[in-house]
């Protein structure tokens, strides 16, 4: 063989080392791990947007995963690959009705981080970079957003798997399976209606623990009450009562009283006070109000301010002008709002309770016998 | 020749024929038996546990390390010092016949396991023709035995068998001798057969089944979440701020996730427009004539409201193979919370794992203060329960 041809056939040879050696090369490079490990352990947690719970049909949620790799390696991409059924070797996302994946985002990826997610194959989204090192044990939590759950109530699956190669092809490295699922949200419903709570007794109590206390009208006692001692001229008699009231009426409510002075069997009266006045002991006179009183009208001293106080906001009950000053009293026998939920503006309040006090005052010739007065008061709501 | 020659000739040929066959029947050492063993089999039994891990292998699994157990009746009173066990590929009542050990086979391991009604003392013997040996002494006729070989290796099908199948032979014989030898008092033949073991496999895949609804029916006593109805629930009167009214919703989860589920609710309260009526953000009681929405997972007493409200999570958790339960603040009886994104159960009972399906029923109250204003108030609430695999 001449010189020339020994160097063709070394060429030759050369080449088809050459060509024999990359083929190799590139084979190797995609079989890196012969075995794959397991992501453990991992999960899948749907979250809301907005008003949408992360786990109702077909509207757009969050997938958060949370997964611990095994293997320590060069990881360029993680798969998140939507299956309807297992076992995974036959994963599809057909049958996961109004799934779609081809608009999710990458909302974080964390400790590991990655450039960006690839969606464009329909429920096979992946997160990709320029592979680097990937350590074992790491807890890695990645959140996609903007994905639209499927419509079919029930469990679904996600093959997790993070791969060497950029794309999520070859062996994965590590990969797991998660589960989630859909279902219908629970909806509540309940009325609220018209509302006034209005109750009188001797007594009303309230019920609860401070702050959160209110009025109880179930437990109001009997309307029947005394006055503290017998009328005389030297002294004055006193009695209170108690109501309370609540309305979610836009106009609030107003409370009246109507009825007689005080009568005595032998129709003898008291005769009510027509304007809010101080009393004066040795003067027949009949009045009462909704205000903290002293010792200037009695002793002991009696009444108290509407309780809660109003806020003008959520309490607004307050007495009416004419029954809102202490020590000045009047009864009005044609009738009177002694209360009103007016304080700031006419309008809603919670419920409080109104101590309404009552004073006798008689002369020297104040006829005896027993002395009595019915008394109604009406609360209106202005709805 | 004459015919006294010719005579004389057919003598000595017969002479020589029998010396034949006696020397023949020296030579291969084949016992008549007197009697025949009767009420005789053998039974292949699950051997000991070998490998790693260790595993038994089926009594019928050939190559597998068995169990054989022989079990026969005695025809003949005789002072008894062994008994030889005989494996054949085929049977062999017939004394002059040749006995193939079957291919795979080994009793050179074999020790004596179980006995019944007679005791040896040592097991001996080559490959295939194992003897159980005592100092003579007398079985009486008509006696059930039972012996129990232990670590018999079972034959192998050979590629001209083709079978996975194999039927083996063995000829029981009994002895005066202690060492198999001499003629034997009883015998009989006993079969079996090996059988490829019949695999069996399936996969459990990552579980979650989870539902919600107003209810949730049961199949069998097991929570169904093909029955769950619609999740449209209304509570049970108007709102007031005199009573306390109630409504509740059911959900069902199970899973084999190792780190078992934990639900979360999510949504907002009660809504009518803009008017709402509060969440209560840390557990607590009921309080008339307050504006409170609050939910839990137990069974509520009439402290919280006429009629009582709610149910324990059923089955009832046992630590073990039931382990939801209410997540804390969502878990005292009459005591209520709602916060949205709150975990309100959890598979931890006895520690996080795996479940089998249970029910909650969550229990959900409202009271409204006295200018709660009028309307339809709604809450979506949405769970969602998340497995740790």
């Amino acid at each position: 063989m001449s010189l020339s041809g020994r160097v063709s056939v070394w060429l030759r040879s050369g080449l088809i080392v050459l060509v024999v050696i990359l083929i190799a090369t590139v084979q190797l490079s995609m079989v890196t791990y012969a075995t794959t490990g397991e992501l453990e352990p991992r999960a899948l947690q749907l979250i809301g947007v907005g008003t949408n719970g992360g786990a109702f049909p077909n509207v757009i949620a969050n997938y958060s995963f949370t997964f611990t790799s095994t293997q320590s390696a060069t990881i360029g991409s993680i798969g998140f690959q939507f299956c309807s059924v297992l076992p995974v070797t036959t994963c599809t996302e057909a049958g996961l009705t109004s799934l779609s994946t081809t608009a999710a985002t990458m909302i974080s990826a964390s400790p590991q981080s990655f450039t960006s997610v690839t969606n464009s194959t329909q429920g096979d989204p992946y997160l990709t970079r320029t592979a680097s090192t990937y350590g074992a044990s790491v807890n890695e939590t990645v959140v996609l957003g903007n994905i639209n759950n499927t419509s079919v109530l029930g469990t679904f699956y996600v093959q997790i798997a993070t791969y060497t190669s950029t794309n999520a092809t070859g062996t994965p490295v590590d990969q797991g399976i998660v589960a989630a699922s859909i279902n219908n949200n629970i909806v509540l419903t309940g009325i609220m209606p018209e509302s006034l709570i209005f109750c009188t007794g001797a007594t009303v109590p309230v019920s609860g623990t401070t702050p959160n206390t209110a009025p109880n009208c179930a437990a109001a006692t009997s309307g029947n009450i005394n006055f503290s001692s017998l009328f005389s001229p030297t002294a004055a008699a006193t009695a209170t009562s108690q109501m309370a009231a609540s309305t979610n009426a836009a106009g609030g409510y107003t409370i009246t009283v109507s009825g007689a002075t005080l009568t005595s069997a032998s129709s003898n009266t008291i005769t009510a006070l027509g304007s809010p006045v101080a009393p004066t002991i040795g003067v027949s006179e009949f009045g009462m109000n909704l205000a903290a009183n002293t010792t200037a009208s009695s002793t002991p001293a009696i009444g108290a301010t509407p309780n809660p106080a109003p806020n003008g906001t959520t309490l607004k009950g307050q007495a009416a002008a004419g029954y809102n000053t202490g020590d000045l009293w009047q009864f009005n026998t044609a009738g009177a709002t002694v209360a009103n939920s007016a304080n700031g503006t006419a309008g809603p309040t919670n419920g409080q309770t109104f101590t309404v006090s009552y004073i006798v005052e008689v002369d020297g010739a104040q006829a005896a016998g027993t002395y009595q007065t019915a008394l109604t008061y009406i609360c209106t709501s202005a709805f | 020749m004459s015919l006294s020659g010719r005579a004389r000739v057919w003598l000595e040929a017969c002479l020589a024929g029998w010396l034949m066959v006696l020397l023949c029947m020296s030579s291969f050492n084949f016992a008549f038996a007197t009697g025949q063993l009767t009420n005789r089999n053998l039974t292949l039994q699950a051997g000991p546990a070998h490998g790693v891990p260790a595993v038994s292998d089926g009594g019928s699994l050939p190559g597998g390390l068995v169990n054989h157990i022989f079990t026969f009746k005695t025809a003949t009173d005789a002072n008894i010092g062994s008994i030889q066990f005989l494996y054949c590929t085929l049977a062999d009542p017939v004394p002059g016949n040749y006995c193939t050990t079957p291919t795979g086979l080994d009793t050179t391991g074999a020790t004596i396991g179980t006995q019944t009604n007679a005791t040896f003392t040592s097991i001996a013997g080559s490959n295939g023709q194992p003897y159980l040996s005592r100092t003579a002494a007398d079985i009486p006729a008509d006696t059930q035995l039972t012996f129990q070989l232990i670590g018999v290796t079972n034959p192998t099908p050979t590629v001209a068998t083709s079978s996975v199948s194999l039927t083996f032979y063995v000829r029981i014989s009994t002895f005066t001798s202690t060492d198999a030898s001499g003629t034997a008092v009883d015998s009989g033949n006993v079969a079996a057969s090996t059988a490829t073991a019949i695999s069996v496999s399936g996969q459990m895949p990552e579980s979650l089944v989870f539902c919600t609804g107003a209810t949730i029916g049961l199949t069998g006593g097991v929570p169904d979440c093909t029955k769950a109805s619609a999740g449209d629930v209304s509570f049970n009167q108007l709102f007031s701020p005199t009573s306390t009214a109630t409504a509740t919703s059911q959900m069902a989860a199970s899973t084999n996730a190792g780190g078992g589920y934990n639900i979360t609710v999510n949504g907002s309260t009660l809504m009518s427009g803009t008017n709402q009526i509060n969440g209560i953000v840390t557990s607590a009681q009921g309080v008339l004539g307050t504006s409170q929405f609050g939910m839990n997972l137990v069974a509520n007493t009439t402290t919280t409201s006429t009629p009582a409200v709610g149910i324990d999570v059923a089955p009832t958790s046992d630590g073990s193979s039931l382990k939801g339960q209410p997540y804390t603040g969502y878990g005292t009886t009459d005591y209520f919370q709602f916060n949205t994104g709150d975990t309100v159960a959890d598979s931890a009972d006895g520690g996080p794992g795996p479940t089998n399906a249970q029910i909650f029923t969550v229990s959900y109250i409202s009271n409204v203060d006295g200018s709660q204003p009028a309307g339809t108030y709604t809450a979506t609430l949405t769970y969602i329960c998340t497995p740790t695999f």
